[in-house]
Parts: C-alpha cells; sequence; structure tokens
C-alpha cells in the first residue's frame, strides 16, 4: 500500500460520496456546499496528476465564483427545504436505470468499477424496498 | 502509481451522478448544480488521460471546459432566477407553460 | 332429331315471331294504360290478343303437319368471344303442340278471369301479368337455344311471383310468393350452372348444335374433388335440378301447395298446366343428352316416383280444396317425370297434355265453388251439385279423367305410362310401374273424397248463404275443357286397343320412338285391366268412407295417430326446411354478418382506427410537457440507443 493510492482512494471516495449526497440533497445550501467541497477535493486530485496550474484555476473559478453565484441565487430566490419528495422518478423506473448502470458498468469489465456497482445495487435495492 | 483506469473510472462515476441528478431532481437550482458536476467529470477524465500519454492538449481542453462551465452557469442561473420572478417557482413540474 | 322428311325453314317468319310477342304487347300496354284508361275493359286486349295468337299458332300447326319446321334467329343477342347466342324460335313438333296447348289454355283462363276476378281493384294488373305470362311461356318453348330457355324460365318464375303474391296486402300471399321464388331460385342455380356446363363442353348453346356434338360427351369424364363424374350425368343432374325446382319435384316441392294463395285462374294456368311443365318439357327437349346416361335417367324416374308417391299420400289429409288439387299437380308430374326416366318421353308428353286439359278444368271447377261459397274448406262445403249443375258435372268428367277411368283423357296417358314402365328396357321400370300403380290407388282415393265430401251429401257451411250457379263467362270454358278433358285422350289411343296413336306418330321425330321391349298383348291386357280395377277399387274406397260409413274416416287418424301425423304434416317438410335452412341463413346473418362482419370487423376498422389515433395521442401527448427532467430523459435515451447502434454496426 503506497501513498499513492492511498490519497487517490481518498480522494475518489470523497468526490463520490459528497457528489452523491448533493444530489439526494434537500436542502439547496447543504447542496451547493457539498458540492463545494467536491471541488476542492477535485482540485487535489488534479495536483496528484501533476498539474498545479490547473488546480488553482479550479478553485479559484470554480469554487470562488460559481459556486458563490449559486449561493447568490439560492438566496435570491429564497429556496427552502423541500418538503416533497425529492425523487422524481417512479420506484421501478428508478430500479430499472440502476440495473442498466449496473449492466453497463459490468460489460466495461473494469475492476474497480466493483464499487461503482455496489452503488448502483444498492440504489435499486433502496428503491425497490 | 494509480493506474489510469481508476481515474477512468472515477470520472465515469462522476459523470453519471451528475446525470442522474440532472434528471431526476426538479429543482432547477439543483439541476445546474448537477450539471457542474458532470462538467468536472469530464475535467477528470481529461486531466488523467493527458496525463497518462503525456499530451498537454487534455490540459487546454480543460481550459475551455471550466470557461464554458462558468459561462454557461452563469446564464443559466440568470435564467433560473428571471423564471422565478415571473412563475414564482423554480420546480420543473410547475413549469410547463410550454406543454403541448 | 328431325327426320329427312322434313323442310327446315331458317329464315326469319312473321307469323311465328308474332305468336309470343302479341301477349307481350298486349300485357304491356295494359299494364301501362290499364290503370286509368281501360279499368273495366282491360280484359279486351290480353283476351284479342291470346286469341289472335291461338289462331296463327293453329295455321303453324298445320305447315308442320306438312312438314315444315322453322329454325331462325330474330338477332344476335350475345357475341362475345366464343359464346354466340341469338333470340330465336324453333318451331317443330314438340313445341308447336306445347304452344297450343299453352294457348288454348291460356285463352279459357283469361276468359274465366273477366268473371272471376271481376270486382277486383287491381283487375287490369291481373290481366296484364297473365298475358305476361303467356308470352314467357311461349318464349321457353319456343326458343332454339338454352340459353333463352332460361330466360323464358326464369321470366315464368317472375310471372308466378307476381301472381302468386296478386294479392300482394295478405301477409300469407306475399309469404308464398316469395317461397316460391327462392325455391324456384335454388334450382335455377342448379340450372344454370347446367347450361354454363353444356357451353363448357360443347362450345355452343343451340339444340341443333348441342344434338349435332353429342359424341363429343359421350364417353368423357371430369374428375371432380376426386371422384369421377360421367360429364351426361353431370350435365343432366345440373339441368334437372331446375326441373326438380320448376316441376315441384322433390326436394324443391315445397312451394306449391303455398303457391295456392294466388288466385285461382292462376293456379289453373300457372300451376297445372304450363310453368310446372316446364320442367317436363325440358327433359323432353334434351332427351338424346339424358339418354347417354343411365344414372340421369335412373335419376329422373326415381325423383318422379318418389314424388309421386309422396304427393299421393300427403293429398288425401288436406282440407283445402285448391290445396289437394295442388298435391294431385305434383303427383301427376311424378307421372310424367317417371315416363321419362324409362325412356318414354312421347308418353310423358302425352300425359302432359292431357293433364294440363283436365287438371286446368278441375282448377276452375274450383274457383267457380269458391266464387259462390267464399271459402276454400271442404268441410263446410256438401251438396252443392244440387246448387252448381254445371259445375258438378264438368268437376266430375275432370275427376273421372284424373283417376285414369277408362273413356276419359288422363286413362289413356296414364294407362300408357303404367305399360310402358313396365316393358321398360331399363331395369327399374317395374319398381316404377309398382309406384304408378300404387298412386293409381291413391289419385282415385282422395279424388273421389274430393266429390264426395264437396259436392254430395248435405251441406255444412254457413246457412244464411245463397249459393248460385257462376255466370256464363266463368262456365263456358268449363264445359270447352270438359271435352277437352274426353277427348283429348283419343289422340293417343294406343295400339293394343285398336287405334292410331296420331300423337305419338307426330312427335316420333322430334323424340324418338319408347325404350321398350316387345310384349306379348296378354300382359299388357291385362295391365291395363289390373289398373282400371285398382282405380275403381279407389273410387269404391272413397264412396265407402264418405258417403257410406262416415265414421271410417276417423279410423287412421284416431287409432294410428303418429302415422296420421306424418302424412299430415306434410312429411314434416317444412320443418326440416325451416330448421335447416330458413334458420340456418337467419342464424347466419346474425353472427356472421350482423355480430361479426357488421360490428366486429367493419365497425371495429373504424372505431379501432379512431381509438388507436386516439391512444397514440393519448401517449404521445406525455411527451410534451413541459417538463425539462422528461425532455432530458428522452435525450438520454436517444443517445444510449444510439450508442448501441454503433456498437452493433461496428460489429
Amino acid at each position: 500500500m503506497n501513498w499513492d493510492m492511498l490519497i487517490f482512494a481518498y480522494l475518489a471516495f470523497a468526490i463520490v460520496t459528497t457528489s452523491l449526497w448533493a444530489i439526494l440533497c434537500r436542502n439547496p445550501v447543504h447542496t451547493v456546499l457539498l458540492i463545494l467541497v467536491m471541488i476542492i477535493h477535485q482540485a487535489f486530485l488534479i495536483l496528484t496528476l501533476g498539474c498545479e496550474f490547473l488546480t488553482a484555476v479550479q478553485i479559484i473559478v470554480y469554487a470562488g465564483a460559481i459556486m458563490v453565484l449559486f449561493l447568490f441565487v439560492v438566496y435570491l430566490v429564497n429556496l427552502r427545504k423541500e418538503t416533497r419528495s425529492s425523487m422524481f422518478i417512479r420506484k421501478w423506473a428508478l430500479a430499472l436505470i440502476g440495473i442498466l448502470f449496473f449492466a453497463f458498468f459490468f460489460w466495461l469489465n473494469i475492476n474497480v468499477l466493483i464499487k461503482f456497482q455496489v452503488i448502483c445495487l444498492s440504489i435499486t435495492c433502496y428503491s425497490l424496498r | 502509481m494509480v493506474p489510469m483506469n481508476y481515474y477512468i473510472v472515477l470520472a465515469f462515476i462522476l459523470f453519471f451522478i451528475g446525470l442522474m441528478g440532472f434528471i431526476l431532481r426538479r429543482n432547477l437550482i439543483v439541476m445546474l448544480v448537477s450539471i457542474e458536476v458532470m462538467l468536472n467529470g469530464i475535467i477528470i477524465l481529461f486531466a488523467a488521460i493527458s496525463h497518462y500519454v503525456k499530451d498537454v492538449s487534455g490540459y487546454i481542453i480543460i481550459f475551455f471546459v471550466i470557461a464554458s462551465a462558468a459561462a454557461e452557469s452563469a446564464v443559466g442561473l440568470t435564467l433560473a432566477v428571471l423564471i422565478y420572478k415571473k412563475l414564482k417557482t423554480v420546480y420543473s413540474t410547475d413549469i410547463n407553460n410550454f406543454n403541448g | 332429331m328431325v327426320e329427312k322428311g322434313f323442310e327446315v325453314i331458317s329464315e326469319f317468319n312473321f307469323l311465328v315471331f308474332l305468336i309470343p310477342f302479341i301477349p307481350f304487347f298486349a300485357s304491356m300496354i295494359t299494364l301501362i294504360f290499364g290503370k286509368k284508361y281501360f279499368k273495366e275493359n282491360s280484359h279486351w286486349l290480353p283476351v284479342l290478343g291470346v286469341f289472335t295468337s291461338f289462331l296463327i299458332s293453329l295455321k303453324v300447326l298445320l305447315d308442320v303437319i306438312h312438314g315444315k319446321i322453322y329454325d331462325f334467329d330474330l338477332y344476335k343477342w350475345i357475341v362475345a368471344g366464343h359464346l354466340k347466342v341469338g333470340l330465336g324460335f324453333l318451331v317443330d313438333p314438340l313445341s308447336i303442340m306445347m304452344t297450343c296447348m299453352v294457348l288454348s289454355l291460356s285463352f279459357l283462363i283469361h276468359v274465366y278471369s273477366i268473371g272471376y276476378m271481376h270486382d277486383d281493384k287491381g283487375y287490369y294488373r291481373f290481366f296484364s301479368y297473365i298475358s305476361l305470362f303467356t308470352f314467357s311461356m311461349l318464349m321457353l318453348v319456343l326458343s332454339n337455344n338454352l340459353l333463352q330457355l332460361f330466360l323464358g324460365w326464369e321470366a315464368v318464375g317472375l310471372c308466378s311471383y307476381l301472381l302468386i303474391g296478386f294479392w300482394y296486402e295478405k301477409r300469407s300471399a306475399a309469404n308464398a310468393a316469395k317461397k316460391a321464388f327462392i325455391v324456384n331460385r335454388v334450382g335455377d342455380f342448379g340450372f344454370a350452372l347446367g347450361v354454363f356446363s353444356v357451353f363448357y363442353f360443347i362450345g355452343s348453346l343451340y339444340y341443333t348444335d348441342l344434338f349435332k356434338h353429342l359424341d363429343l360427351i359421350a364417353n368423357k369424364y371430369i374428375s371432380f374433388w376426386g371422384l369421377k363424374v360421367h360429364v351426361p350425368f353431370l350435365i343432366a343432374f345440373l339441368l334437372f335440378c331446375g326441373a326438380m325446382g320448376k316441376s315441384a319435384q322433390f326436394p324443391l316441392h315445397v312451394w306449391l301447395p303455398d303457391a295456392m294463395e294466388g288466385p285461382t285462374p292462376v293456379s289453373a294456368l300457372i300451376h297445372a298446366a304450363t310453368m310446372v311443365t316446364a320442367g317436363v318439357f325440358m327433359v323432353s327437349r334434351l332427351h338424346s343428352l339424358f339418354e347417354l346416361s343411365n344414372a340421369a335417367m335412373a335419376m329422373v324416374a326415381f325423383v318422379g316416383a318418389f314424388t309421386c308417391f309422396m304427393a299421393g299420400s300427403i293429398a288425401p289429409t288436406r282440407f283445402d280444396i285448391k290445396r289437394i288439387i295442388a298435391y294431385s299437380t305434383m303427383s301427376q308430374l311424378g307421372y310424367m317425370f317417371m315416363a321419362c326416366g324409362v325412356g318414354a318421353f312421347a308418353v310423358g308428353m302425352f300425359h302432359l297434355f292431357t293433364h294440363a286439359y283436365f287438371k286446368a278444368l278441375l282448377f276452375l271447377g274450383s274457383g267457380s265453388v269458391i266464387h259462390a261459397l267464399h271459402t276454400n274448406d271442404i268441410r263446410k262445403m256438401g251438396g252443392l251439385k244440387k246448387f252448381m249443375p254445371v259445375t258438378y258435372i264438368t268437376f266430375l268428367i275432370g275427376s273421372l279423367a284424373l283417376a285414369g277411368v277408362p273413356g276419359f283423357a288422363g286413362f289413356f296417358s296414364k294407362d300408357a305410362i303404367l305399360s310402358m314402365s313396365f316393358f321398360s328396357k331399363y331395369p327399374w321400370g317395374k319398381a316404377v310401374w309398382f309406384v304408378g300403380l300404387v298412386v293409381v290407388l291413391l289419385t282415385s282415393f282422395y279424388t273421389f273424397r274430393l266429390i264426395f265430401r264437396a259436392f254430395c251429401g248435405e251441406y255444412k257451411g254457413p246457412k244464411d248463404h245463397r249459393i248460385h250457379e257462376s255466370p256464363k263467362v266463368m262456365t263456358i270454358p268449363l264445359i270447352i275443357l270438359a271435352i277437352g278433358a274426353i277427348v283429348t285422350g283419343y289422340l293417343g289411343v294406343p295400339e293394343a286397343l285398336g287405334g292410331h296413336p296420331i300423337f305419338y306418330h307426330f312427335l316420333e321425330p322430334v323424340l324418338g320412338k319408347p325404350h321398350v321391349v316387345e310384349g306379348s298383348k296378354t300382359v299388357e291386357y291385362t295391365l291395363m285391366a289390373l289398373s282400371v280395377s285398382v282405380c275403381f277399387f279407389g273410387i269404391f274406397l272413397a264412396w265407402l268412407t264418405y258417403m257410406k260409413y262416415p265414421s271410417l274416416q276417423y279410423v287412421i287418424s284416431s287409432n294410428f295417430r303418429r302415422f296420421y301425423e306424418f302424412f299430415y304434416r306434410k312429411w314434416y317438410f317444412d320443418e326440416v326446411y325451416n330448421c335447416v335452412f330458413v334458420q340456418g341463413a337467419l342464424w347466419l346473418g346474425k353472427w356472421v354478418v350482423i355480430k361479426i362482419s357488421d360490428n366486429i370487423i367493419i365497425d371495429g376498422a373504424i372505431n379501432g382506427s379512431a381509438w388507436l389515433v386516439r391512444t397514440v395521442g393519448q401517449g404521445l401527448r406525455k411527451v410534451h410537457n413541459g417538463i425539462v427532467n422528461y425532455y432530458s430523459a428522452f435525450v438520454l435515451i436517444g443517445l444510449v440507443i444510439y450508442f448501441i447502434g454503433y456498437l452493433i454496426l461496428m460489429k
């Protein structure tokens, strides 16, 4: 287990988790903040790829400007916490989509995708419960 | 070194998360946010490929992507604000003036 | 077909042309102008027309006796590829004999109708129709090709429909007319197929060509659904289907009793003497075709014998005076077909000739009775001989002729049939003879049952009715027909009794000699004595049952109830036909036509296409709902499909 792997694992996990949480969140402010976190992690991921400039650009432009813009707009339209269920699509369709993605990643035949396959299956099971 | 596959897989995962967010959420703001997520996934993809193929073109493309993401989110948000001003809502199910 | 002694004239002869067309023009003029202009005088034109035709036909008869035959075409009716048919006339002994008979009877019935239909509001229509009928019958008889025969055939069917349903407001009459036409139509379908097959196998529809080329089909067989069918039998069978329908033989006999709903002159003209004999005429005309196939001759003989017996067994159970005579007609037509079936066509035609006179006489006599009493039921009649003496005497003469008492016409013709069938070369001759003998008994029984119940005994009807003899215009035709019923018999006295049968000699060039083996004279005399004694036994039985011991009538109906019911219900034919054909057609109409093809198929197609459009529209409507998420999902789906398609193509 070398450091590269470890760092990559942490960053990847964080990115996926925060983005997933972000799109499932009911509070829009939470969504934007979580995306902010994701962008910073992503910037560090690009740093591990050896491109410092891009990291800086990412943080300055994306995290600094765009997300702030989003926050301003969220307060401008007075978004409150949603009371309705956030899932728009019916359960069976969601299950179907989960299975489709599972099949797609299976077809891609890449070992590390097992993680995401698990995620897909979990979405399927959640939607079918 | 981390194999290239891992980065590509991560990019795909992020892209699909963003895609699902875009399709499944009704809130306009969150939809725009998920577009950003998608674009971020693309950024990771290009960065990883460009790093492992040792070609600088990937980084250049990333600049363009960031710029376009910024521009498009600005425009999208402006439109969302204007829709809110007109229709008093940002939920896409309530914005169906163009149905039929 | 024609002996060398005749000269054949093939150019247009005006007199022969006039024979059918004078009644036709009389009919058309009466129909068009009768309602407003002629009114009560509508009878003059048809009566004079038919009388003129009759005189012309007598003149042409003299020509034929002197050895001329006319065979010409009026004009080319159909010229289509190989089919060349003209509207033409063939005047040879057979057709001129039929023509004279038809015209004499038609004239007498026209005169009778002046009295019978006197106060009817359709007076002009009646005369127009019976003149039209005369025209149709003459076209049938005088034709020189099968298609014109068929034209006349259909036209007499039409006139029969018009005349049976003459009192169209009466529901039973309208139904009877429909029944007659439809049953006839079934037979005509077979006839049409026969005409088509004649054209197919021989290539021409003219009689002369047909008789010339008979050897083309004499031994031909065609395979039909796996069976080898003898072509002459096929053609004869199909043509005989038409004869069965027209002449009311089994199985297409059911229309004749119901046809008595029409006025009595109609029954006399059409259903006794002329239309129903068209079948026998056709079989005799095409006798050489029928003789080619033994199976066809057997079919004709057996159908005739069966109908003869069946009608003879139903007639004694009837209570309507006209229906008794109708079943008697059916039975006598069976005799004619029996004669044709054993190869004695000239004898069959002779019986047709004599039968026409005495049957028309019987019908007109019954018409006279009906006109006086206004009822058809013989249970309400009795003792009429003192009220209507002329009617009684002529009716008696007709009945004696029908029963076959020696000295009257029926004896000579019927006896000739019986002896010809006994001595016939065909193996079924003896069986046919036996049936004929049994039916002689039945015939005399029911005929004299009618006489005794209607004319003798006590009057059983309503007492306040004043019964009078019919007017002269009705009784004079009766007297003339009675003379005919006696005299026509002497035209064909057989040689065994020492006469010259000029009738048979006259028809010999056309119909040939009968197919008999020579029998000894003693056997012939024995047979004659046997049939005469059977006839008298029948008369005696009728006298016993209805005059001496009236309670004897109820012996069979009370003791053998089932047996009696079978005959009383006309052998259940009407019930069977109703069940199978009428209900079957109604069921077919209700289910197949209305339910399936109308409701399900046609309405389903139209409603279904509307439903399809609406459903697809409703489904597609959901696509355009203005919600962005849906649109993006569709974009994604399209992309996935594109991607998959790309992969497949790359493979």
